[in-house]
């Protein structure tokens, strides 16, 4: 046999409206930051924000022109430097 | 300026157009309003008499027949002005230099006792060629410094040498007016050796001006004819072995056999061979035996050829079966094989203790060498009863200097270099964490890694991806498993702009070093044997939040610490550095400076003579 469901009392119900109506003032309050936040990012990063995608989540690094091996291999410091230099990702881009 | 006049003599036998070449670039390099260009022709039957009787800028001194190098040379010195220093000049020698002429003179009367000055050869393709010479009792085989290593403005400095080749010698009047000019006892080669020592044994020092760097086509004379060349040095090579034997045996004033490792890509090994070049120089007459191989911890057998033909010579000597005294040069369980009377072992290690096997051998030493304070107290720490001599080691100031030419990032980048085997000791993955996160990738700042792995089970790639690092974060580069040869490190030294030396320990640090005198400001764990010789007058320490367990592959560290760098503060630095450039570069330019003057190889070996002195060797 189940209970029978409890009546809030008066006292209990109006401390419920009030706490009710604080968390909608916060929500408020961060729902304007949030806006004022997105406002002031780059464009590509506010829309994968608006698509759901974690805005905050750093794209990993990936190695390039990686050869895996244990044999080393003779070289000149000159023209590898060049080389190096070449592959160098430029600042800024992705 | 000094005002000395000179005579250049330029001998030529046919072969015009070399000739031609050379006074060519001579006239529009030098000025002469001061000195005088002789050419002597040896009796040349092609168009050169007729071609240099239009030269209006020129004195000829004409011989009838060809008298040789020597004789030749001879003719044209018995005509030069008698007041005047004169300058040998082969007519296969171009000048693409301002200023050449002057540099030299003033490099010859920069002190009463130098007497000769060379400078450096180069190979028309860009190769160095000579940058001073060695001759060795063992062959009389002399041998050009330098001889075809990639110019990398390596040996820019004015140092002295043991002799020159005279296709650029100029020699100060004081010296022919006290030896006379070249020894008519060899018609060709060899004179220019034998002229050095003999003016060395009037009192004057022969010098190399690193500032000075001429082509030369090399045997432009007798390049057509090897049957002329092999039999005019063959006979040469026996006059200089009966004049000079015993002169040359007397420079060594120390025996001394040395059990190592040369041809193996090693630190032991790459420190082995410049012990070994700077001893000879020294005064140290050694002979060399493989420490390593069968019933060693390290049991492959040694490659004979060590690519280098000094080393090669010391090499093929051998000691007698109990040498008078003898260093074994390697980790400490190989100590056992010293077959000296008196028997001296030479190590180091990166932690703070050394293992029970290595302080067993060690004890059965007579004394122990090595090359840090740090090590001295981690060895007697562990219970080391014998004597115990701290013997640092040196860096090559020829190959690693301010002036080597790197290859600049072309974006102005700037450029932190960190050079390292990986593993655990030295903190790849916090070099590469705290770099990646200090910077954005959108900062003009990059980071070079030169990793070297020669682990098979270890996957380096791998590990580097599963680092977590950020594209967005600093940028970083890796040189994998590349192998460049010695003389050109010094270039990818020169390509960075600060050093990154944040390892657990260092049994010396032999990179960081030379980064160090390469000009380049360096961070560097503030704990190990590098402290020897880095402070933060000359380096940016980094702060170690304290010892930790040496947990490694490396069973010699097992009960031992070594240190834990602070990743903060390691962030810090890397921001400091960074935006500091001008505060860095000044450090760096001091610490070369330091390691030029208390730091070299010829430092190192002359501690060696010394102790070796002391042990009455």
């Amino acid at each position: 046999m189940e209970d029978a469901p409890l009546e809030p009392e008066p006292s209990e119900l109006e401390r419920l409206r009030l706490e009710a109506s604080r968390l909608r003032d916060l929500v408020r309050k961060l729902s304007a930051q949030q806006a004022a936040l997105l406002a002031s990012l780059p464009a590509d990063i506010a829309l994968a924000h608006a698509k759901g995608v974690d805005a905050s989540a750093e794209p990993a690094f990936r190695l390039e022109n990686w050869d895996e091996t244990i044999e080393l291999t003779p070289s000149d410091v000159l023209s590898e430097m060049a080389l190096l230099w070449q592959r160098l990702p430029p600042r800024g881009g992705s | 300026m000094t005002l000395r006049r000179a005579a250049i003599l330029v001998l030529c036998w046919n072969r015009w157009e070399l000739t031609r070449r050379c006074l060519e670039t001579l006239k529009e390099h030098t000025d002469l309003s001061r000195d005088e260009v002789l050419v002597v022709d040896n009796g040349s039957t092609d168009e050169t008499p007729a071609r240099l009787r239009e030269i209006p800028w020129i004195r000829v001194v004409t011989n009838a027949t060809n008298l040789g190098y020597v004789r030749g040379n001879n003719a044209g010195i018995a005509a030069a002005p008698k007041d005047a220093d004169v300058v040998l000049l082969n007519n296969d020698i171009e000048i693409h230099q301002d200023g050449w002429l002057d540099a030299l003179r003033d490099t010859a009367h920069a002190a009463p006792d130098v007497g000769i000055v060379g400078c450096r050869l180069v190979l028309p393709d860009g190769r160095l060629l000579h940058a001073g010479t060695y001759i060795l009792p063992d062959t009389y085989w002399g041998q050009q410094i330098g001889a075809l290593e990639t110019d990398v403005n390596q040996y820019a400095r004015t140092r002295d040498v043991e002799g020159i080749v005279f296709a650029c010698a100029y020699v100060k009047r004081e010296v022919l007016a006290k030896i006379g000019g070249l020894s008519e006892k060899f018609r060709s080669y060899f004179e220019d050796t034998d002229f050095c020592l003999r003016a060395a044994e009037a009192g004057f020092r022969t010098v190399c001006c690193g500032a000075v760097t001429l082509v030369h086509h090399e045997h432009g004379s007798t390049s057509d004819q090897p049957k002329t060349f092999e039999s005019l040095f063959q006979e040469s090579r026996r006059t200089f072995g009966d004049l000079w034997e015993k002169k040359l045996e007397a420079r060594y004033r120390h025996e001394l056999s040395w059990q190592s490792i040369l041809n193996f890509p090693t630190g032991y090994a790459m420190s082995c061979r410049e012990i070994l070049r700077a001893g000879d120089a020294a005064g140290i007459r050694f002979s060399y035996e493989y420490a390593y191989g069968p019933g060693t911890p390290f049991p492959v057998r040694e490659e004979e050829n060590a690519r280098d033909y000094l080393l090669n010579v010391i090499s093929r000597r051998k000691a007698g079966r109990r040498p008078r005294v003898s260093v074994v040069y390697g980790q400490g369980d190989v100590f056992f094989r010293n077959r000296g009377r008196t028997r001296i072992g030479y190590t180091m290690l990166e932690v703070d203790g050394f293992p029970p096997e290595w302080v067993k051998q060690g004890n059965e030493m007579d004394e122990v060498w090595v090359p840090s304070g740090f090590n001295r107290d981690g060895f007697l720490a562990s219970g080391l009863t014998k004597p115990v001599h701290v013997m640092p080691l040196g860096v090559d100031v020829d190959h690693f200097h301010p002036g080597i030419r790197g290859v600049r990032n072309p974006a102005g980048d700037f450029v932190f270099l960190a050079n390292f085997e990986w593993g655990e000791r030295k903190r790849a993955d916090m070099i590469l964490k705290v770099f990646n996160q200090t910077f954005r990738r959108t900062e003009p700042v990059v980071l070079v890694c030169k990793v070297i792995n020669v682990n098979r089970p270890t996957r380096v790639g791998a590990q580097i991806e599963a680092l977590g690092l950020s594209a967005r974060g600093g940028r970083v580069a890796f040189l994998h498993n590349r192998e460049f040869p010695y003389h050109q490190l010094g270039a990818l030294y020169r390509s960075a702009d600060c050093y990154v030396s944040a390892g657990r320990g260092e049994g010396w640090d032999m990179p960081l070093m030379e980064a160090m005198a390469c000009g380049l400001p360096s961070i560097a764990t503030d704990w190990g044997a590098h402290t020897e010789f880095v402070h933060d007058g000359i380096s940016y320490p980094l702060r170690i939040r304290g010892l930790l367990p040496a947990d490694a592959r490396a069973p010699y560290y097992k009960g031992f610490r070594w240190a834990d760098p602070d990743p903060e503060h390691l962030a810090h630095l890397f921001r400091h550095v960074a935006e500091h450039p001008d505060e860095a570069a000044a450090k760096g330019r001091r610490a070369a400076a330091e390691m030029a003057a208390k730091w070299t190889w010829d430092h190192a070996a002359r501690r060696i003579v010394d102790r070796l002195g002391g042990i009455g060797a």
